[in-house]
Order: structure tokens, then C-alpha cells, then sequence
């Protein structure tokens, strides 16, 4: 029943202090948010406290104007909260730090994988970071959007105010500089290998 | 298409989001072109790796953490809350568009005024006036400075003049100098009191106080501190005891770790904190697991939905999950197939199929070209709608012309020997007016039908009687007086004699006289059986035999009484058979009895029986009776009672 109620209906029941309906939209995009902002910043811990960040402010949101004004999904809403907050941190943070593999490993231990799949999993995880910080942050933010998140291009050019085929078209050149970046990293990985 | 174009569309050939005839297009440069299918292959693995990104699952901490957070917000009254928005692009809210900015307007004013930044103009959602600020004490005019956003930088436009008429322009780099000016002269002044009087210390030590690391504590416990001390529970403590103080009790001391005993008891026992609880790694991973969407199945854990994808009967290509029916149709699409009648076949054969067309060979033909591709090609034409062997055709035409000139030689042939055609055969030109007339041939000469058949009849022993042809002796027969009986021919009196015979009479003195009646009455006299005015015995007369010669197949006797009396009784007889017996008669003819009479000569015989009305009291009166054929001749006959009378009647 949960299920079928609406973005703009649990929105307007969490302004109201219904901490079910709150919870609801949380569990909706949770996931969503903490992939984005996880590929966003490169950094699985700082992506969960800000997706914690986010969903705060969705929740001022929702007490303050409820959905007013909106339709469909918060998508849209969430979304731009998350990316303003990482574009936040990114500025904040200056040059990325590279994620601890250790850390990487705990995120990826869930996975029934031996110790060597899911070294060789962060590693390779480690290197997309890595990539992506490469990219500039308005790149970075589309292809995480679409490839990370699994954004529509539709639900894309609603969040960031863009013509849907100017969305595809960065989205194209966006994943062309992140395939060069990450096949750079990839052959130093391999020499790396090489030589050790 | 060049590699760089191509390039353009690499996303869109990946997804399968391209329209048809550039997809044909692209399709095709990259099976042609190694550089570009090594750019897809890898664009297709760096997609692969940043679909790898983790995403830690919800646990029930963090949402913990999210509600007490929520609950600090409700604490709150809403118009207090800050807008999480501001500064945000919010696309998701479908509002009117804004007006556009007006650019921030901040004037700097002379030392003993306030530089304040004014609201934005029509913007509902904007930043919080800025703070007054001490600007420098030189006489400055307003300048008019834009901020949008982040940044802050002048108009371009020169601003308003202020009241004094006297404007000075400042740049932001001059507003940095003043600001830095200002700072340096309050830690200047405040140097300056703290070196000359230290007016804190003196105050707190004239209090009784001693200053302790950065504390001023009492000088009692300035010394307990001083020694290391710390001030627990009312009482000063060494820093050991007072650890062990505080945690005796709920604590326990692992290595150089205090913990709380239960946290103690379950860590022991292996457990670790997990969602407001403790529980075992392994259970916290099932947790997790399962809390992930993941399903156990055998030894692996799976996502769910890749079990019920399993389940559904669908297998994973390039990371989707896909029917092998939705795969294959995908697959044969993209290799250009069509699905027709449960057939794949390359779309042009469909298209060609679709018209109703064959194939032979390389080409596609319709069913009638190709039917008419064959009959040419052995040697038919169309003639019409009837397809013609050429050479059989000819043949058949010459065997025509052949047949229709040896006829005409031969109608020829027979015109000159001087024969003519008449009606199917071929006859001599002079007998064609006879045969026109009717006439046959018959022994050299010419003659009727008719004339043919009378002649054939007289040969064959008949003679003309009237229109009719009868044998010539059964002609001399009847003119000899005889008559006909079955294969019989007999006089007349022969056949009475024998039909008498037959009914048992006798002939008695030129009389026939029944034995029977004869006794019964008791010597009358016989009835007499002969014609009227006739001698007994005798032969009649030719021409006068009997009553009546009929040329009737049948005739109808009546019998009526004539003295218009009714009641008189008869019996009568036909030849030998009663046909009445005391019938009583009727006195009108129109009321008479009717008896059928067949051809040939019949004996009527009528005996009086009762004399009717009058006849107890008149028995001298005779009984008169008419007897006739109907629509012929009568006879009347008057009888006395039990008096017999017969006559004869020719039936031809």
C-alpha cells in the first residue's frame, strides 16, 4: 500500500510529522543518493554522510512547503540537493584524497566474493574513483548521474534544466573522456603489474 | 561516415537508441572499421567498471541518526527552519518563471555609516541582509556592487549619486585594504590594555583564586590538581581510582580498556554491535545481505531480482536481463531479420515475400512472371489466356490446312463427276430435284413413301379398307358374313348355337329351350330365343341378323317399362349370365336400368315376372317393356308373366 503512495504524497505527509511516510522516502532513494554521491566525491563514507545530509534537507523541505508547487517524483528535488552538496564538498575538499582500499574492501565484503575478487574488485573501483576525479565536475555529474545512478536521460534534463538532446550529447562526451582517463589508469595498473 | 562522426553516436549504438537508417549507417563503419570497434569494445568495459560503484546498504543506525535529526527539526517551529534550497537551482518546482535577477546592490557610506546589503528584488528565496560592517572613516560616497551568488562584483553601470552629491567609486580590492585596516587596529588596542594593566589576573588573584593550567580554581584545589588529582563524586581523586571510581560496576576493564560489562559479555561471546543490538558477523551478513536485496541459493547469495530473473526463465547479456526469445528477436532484428508466420528471414525476402513473390536463384518473382518465364522459355506463347505450344500449334495448323485442302480436293473431285451434297451425302446432280420433291429411289425408279408402302403392303397380302390396310383374307371373311371370336372367325348362328350350348339350353324344334325352366314350368311353352320377326331356327337375313350392328367398342342396354306403369318385375339375362332378378322397372328411359354390353353378339333374355301395379287386379295385362341401346335403336317387348323373350345384339 506504502508502495503506491506517491513522491508528493509522502512529501506532504512527512511535513506534517509523519516519520513512516519520511522513513519511506528515504528507503525510495537512499540507495539512488549514496550511489550517486559515492561515484560524485569517490568516497563510499563521505557519500553516506552526505546522502545523510540530503535527505535532511528533504525533510526541512517537506516541513517547510510539504510538496507544494511539485509533481511526480522527488527525484528531481533530491538529486539537486545531492549534487549541490557535493559540488560542496568537492570545492571543500580541494583535490581529492585517494579512498583507502581497506575501505573500499569493507564496502565490498557484503558481496559473496574471496578475499582476491574483492581486492581485485577495489582495486578496479579505486581506478574509477580515480577517473572520475579526473573529469571536470559538471562531466563527472552527468555520467554519475546516468552510469552510476542509473538516472533516465528525461529525469536528467528535469533535475539539471536541460534540452534532452544536449543531455545525450554531454553524456556521449562525458563517457569518451571517462573511457580515456580509466583505460590510462588501467595501463599503468597493468605496468605496475609488469615491473612488480 | 568518418571516425569522428561516428564517434558522435558511440552512446547512442550502445543503448540501441539510434534511429534506423543511422543505426544501418554505424552498424556498418564499424564492422569496416577496426579503430572504431576497439573504441566501443572499451567504452563498453569503462561503463562496466563505473556500474561497480558500491552503494552501503541502509542500516537501521543511519536511519536512526535520520530520525533523531527529523525530530530536531520538529522541535522547531517551521518558520524558523532555514531554507535547505537557497542558493539551489530547484527544477523540481513547477513555479513561474523568475524575473530576471537584479543584481545586488551593497553602497559603501562614510566611517560613521553601515554598508548594508539589500534583499534581492523579486526573488522569494534570498540570502539573509548581509551584516553591518565598519567601513573606513575616509568621507566616501555609495558605489552600487553587484552579488550574485558567490561572487560579488560592481555593476556596470555607475549607481545613484547619494545625497552629498559626491561620488567615490570602490573597487573590491580597496574594500579588502580597509577591512584588513580595521583589524589590525582592534589587536593593536587591545595589546596595548592587556601589556599595560593585565586587568583580569590581577581581579581573579585579589578573589583568593590561582590560575591552574588555563582554570582559576580555589588554591585548595589549585594544589589537588596540581598533584594530579581530579575532583569526582564530591571528593579529589588520584586519576587511577577515580578511573576505577567511575567504572566499577557497569564496567569491566579489558586490557588497558574500560567497556561496559554487556558490551564486554557480547564481545566475548563474539558478537558485535549492530542495529541497536549485537549480533555475530555471520548474522550481521545475512543481514546485510539480505537487507541488499540479495537471496542465498545455494552457497552464493544473489540479488533477488536475478533469482526471479532466473526463475522467469531469463539470462543475462551485457548486463540486462532478457528472455532467449526477446534475445534472439533482439539479435535477429539488429542482423536486419523480420519474424514472419514464426519464421526469421532478412527484412528485404519479408518485403518480397509480403508482395507474394518467389524466389529463384538470386531474384524474386512474382508466381505469374515466373510461370510465364518458364512457358516462353519452352516454347509457348499467350494467346489470350490460352498458353500455346508454338510448334505443336504450327503442326496442329498444318494438319488443319492439310485436312481442309484434301477436303476441298475431294468436294471438287465430286462437284466435277457431277455429284452435289445434299443433306450429309453425295448424290448425283440430276436426282437432287426428286429428292427435293420427296422422292426416293427405289429399283432404278423413283416414287413416294407412300406409293413404296402401299406396294409393299399389297405384296405382303393386304387391302385398303377405308383408311385402313387389312389382311386380304379377314377382308374376304367379313364379306362372307363371319364374325371374329378371339382367333375364331364363325357365322354368327355357330357362335349363338355355342353360347346357348353353353348356358345349357337345347334347341328343340327351331327353338332353344332351357330343361330347367321347361319343368319348373309345368308345360309352358319355352321362352323363345329369336330376333324379332325373324323365323325360329332360321338364319337371319344378311343385313338383318340380329337387332342392332354397333361400331362401338362397348355399349349400354336399357330396359324401362313403356306403359309408364311402375312396378313390373323382370329377370334378364346376358348370354348366359342374371344380370337382374325381380328388378322392378321404371317407367321413364331416363330411369332405366343400364346394363354395358362388350363388342360381339350377346343373347338378352327377359322374363316377366310381376305385373306391377295393376297386376292382382288385371292379370290379363301384359307386361310391355322397352328394350334399347343407348342413343340407338329400341325394341319393345310386351310379355305375359313368366313369359321368356330373347333377342340378339351385334356388338362391332
Amino acid at each position: 500500500m506504502d508502495q503506491e503512495r506517491t513522491d508528493c504524497e509522502l512529501m506532504d505527509a512527512a511535513g506534517v510529522g509523519d516519520k513512516e511516510a519520511y522513513r519511506l522516502l528515504v528507503e525510495r532513494y537512499y540507495r539512488r543518493v549514496v550511489s550517486f554521491l559515492s561515484g560524485f566525491v569517490g568516497d563510499p563514507d563521505r557519500a553516506q554522510d552526505l546522502s545523510q545530509e540530503a535527505f535532511v534537507k528533504l525533510y526541512t523541505v517537506c516541513r517547510r512547503e510539504g510538496s507544494k508547487g511539485r509533481t511526480g517524483e522527488a527525484s528531481s528535488l533530491v538529486f539537486t540537493i545531492a549534487a549541490n552538496l557535493g559540488r560542496d564538498e568537492l570545492r571543500r575538499r580541494g583535490r581529492r584524497k585517494e579512498v583507502e582500499m581497506s575501505a573500499l574492501q569493507d564496502h565490498l565484503a557484503a558481496r559473496d566474493e574471496s578475499p582476491e575478487q574483492a581486492a581485485a574488485r577495489a582495486e578496479m573501483i579505486q581506478k574509477v574513483y580515480g577517473a572520475l576525479d579526473e573529469l571536470p565536475v559538471d562531466t563527472k555529474q552527468l555520467l554519475v548521474m546516468r552510469d552510476v545512478e542509473g538516472m533516465r536521460y528525461e529525469e536528467i534534463a528535469a533535475t539539471l534544466s536541460l534540452k534532452l538532446g544536449t543531455i545525450k550529447s554531454r553524456i556521449n562526451r562525458a563517457r569518451l573522456a571517462f573511457k580515456n582517463a580509466f583505460l590510462k589508469r588501467q595501463a599503468a595498473g597493468y605496468g605496475r603489474g609488469v615491473h612488480a | 561516415m568518418t571516425c569522428d562522426e561516428i564517434q558522435e553516436y558511440y552512446s547512442a549504438y550502445i543503448e540501441n537508441d539510434l534511429p534506423e537508417g543511422v543505426r544501418e549507417a554505424v552498424t556498418r563503419h564499424i564492422e569496416q572499421c577496426m579503430s572504431c570497434r576497439r573504441e566501443i569494445k572499451a567504452l563498453k568495459m569503462s561503463l562496466r567498471a563505473l556500474m561497480q560503484v558500491p552503494a552501503p546498504a541502509l542500516s537501521d543506525a543511519y536511519m536512526g541518526r535520520l530520525m533523531e535529526k527529523a525530530e530536531a527539526i520538529d522541535a522547531q517551529p517551521v518558520e524558523s527552519l532555514p531554507d535547505p534550497l537557497a542558493g539551489m537551482e530547484d527544477p523540481s518546482r513547477m513555479t513561474a518563471p523568475e524575473p530576471p535577477r537584479q543584481p545586488l546592490e551593497i553602497r559603501i557610506k562614510p566611517v560613521v555609516e553601515t554598508v548594508e546589503a539589500a534583499k534581492p528584488r523579486g526573488k522569494g528565496r534570498g540570502r539573509a541582509p548581509a551584516r553591518a560592517q565598519s567601513a573606513p572613516a575616509a568621507p566616501v560616497a555609495s558605489e552600487p556592487v553587484a552579488v550574485d551568488r558567490h561572487h560579488i562584483r560592481p555593476t556596470r553601470e555607475p549607481g545613484p549619486q547619494d545625497a552629498a552629491g559626491s561620488t567615490i567609486v570602490f573597487r573590491p580590492l580597496r574594500l579588502l585594504l580597509a577591512g584588513a585596516a580595521l583589524l589590525l587596529l582592534g589587536f593593536g588596542v587591545g595589546y596595548g590594555l592587556q601589556a599595560r594593566w593585565n586587568l583580569p589576573a590581577t581581579v581573579l588573584a585579589r578573589m583568593g583564586l590561582e590560575k591552574q593550567g588555563e582554570m582559576w580554581l580555589p588554591a585548595e584545589a589549585a594544589k589537588e590538581a596540581a598533584g594530579g588529582a581530579v575532583y569526582v563524586d564530591g571528593a579529589w581523586r588520584r586519576r587511577a581510582s577515580a578511573v576505577e571510581h567511575l567504572m566499577e560496576g557497569d564496567f569491566v576493564k579489558v586490557g588497558d580498556a574500560w567497556v561496559p560489562r554487556d558490551e564486554a559479555r557480547q564481545r566475548l561471546a563474539g558478537r558485535l554491535p549492530y542495529a541497536d543490538g549485537w549480533a555475530t558477523p555471520a548474522e550481521i551478513a545475512r543481514s546485510e545481505l539480505r537487507r541488499q536485496g540479495l537471496v542465498k541459493v545455494g552457497a552464493r547469495w544473489v540479488p533477488r531480482e536475478e533469482v526471479e530473473a532466473l526463475r522467469a526463465g531469463k539470462i543475462r547479456i551485457d548486463d540486462e536481463w532478457t528472455t532467449p526469445e526477446a534475445l534472439v528477436a533482439k539479435r535477429m532484428t539488429e542482423a536486419g531479420y523480420v519474424r514472419r508466420e514464426g519464421q526469421w528471414l532478412p527484412a528485404a525476402d519479408a518485403t518480397h515475400l509480403a508482395a507474394g513473390k518467389v524466389r529463384v536463384g538470386d531474384r524474386w518473382v512474382t508466381p505469374e512472371a515466373l510461370v510465364r518465364e518458364r512457358l516462353v522459355s519452352a516454347g509457348y506463347y499467350q494467346d489470350g489466356e490460352v498458353w500455346v505450344h508454338a510448334e505443336r500449334a504450327k503442326a496442329e495448323e498444318d494438319e488443319a490446312q492439310a485436312a481442309t485442302r484434301a477436303a476441298e480436293e475431294a468436294y471438287f473431285s465430286k462437284r466435277m463427276a457431277g455429284f452435289v451434297f445434299v443433306d450429309g451425302r453425295w448424290i448425283p446432280a440430276e436426282d437432287e430435284p426428286k429428292l427435293r420433291q420427296g422422292m426416293i429411289r427405289a429399283g432404278g425408279a423413283w416414287t413416294t413413301s407412300d406409293e413404296l408402302v402401299a406396294a409393299r403392303l399389297r405384296r405382303e397380302g393386304y387391302i385398303q379398307d377405308g383408311d385402313a390396310w387389312r389382311p386380304a383374307k379377314e377382308v374376304a371373311l367379313r364379306e362372307e358374313g363371319l364374325i371374329q371370336d378371339g382367333d375364331r372367325w364363325l357365322r354368327p348362328e355357330q357362335l349363338v348355337s355355342e353360347r346357348m350350348s353353353q348356358a345349357g339350353y337345347v334347341q328343340r324344334n327351331g327353338l332353344w329351350v332351357h330343361p330347367g325352366t321347361e319343368s319348373s314350368r309345368g308345360g309352358k311353352p319355352a321362352p323363345t330365343l329369336r330376333g324379332e320377326g325373324e323365323p325360329s331356327g332360321a338364319k337371319p337375313p344378311k343385313g338383318k341378323r340380329a337387332t342392332w350392328r354397333l361400331s362401338k367398342a362397348a355399349a349400354v342396354l336399357q330396359v324401362w317399362d313403356t306403359t309408364q306403369e311402375d312396378g313390373a318385375t323382370i329377370n334378364l339375362w346376358i348370354d348366359d349370365a342374371k344380370k337382374l332378378h325381380n328388378h322392378r322397372l321404371r317407367a321413364a328411359p331416363g330411369d332405366a336400368i343400364s346394363l354395358a354390353l362388350s363388342r360381339g353378339l350377346h343373347a338378352v333374355t327377359v322374363q316377366a315376372v310381376g305385373l306391377g301395379n295393376a297386376g292382382a287386379s288385371a292379370p290379363s295385362r301384359n307386361v310391355t317393356l322397352g328394350i334399347g341401346i343407348q342413343g340407338e335403336q329400341s325394341i319393345t317387348l310386351e310379355l305375359t308373366s313368366g313369359q321368356i323373350a330373347s333377342r340378339w345384339i351385334l356388338v362391332e
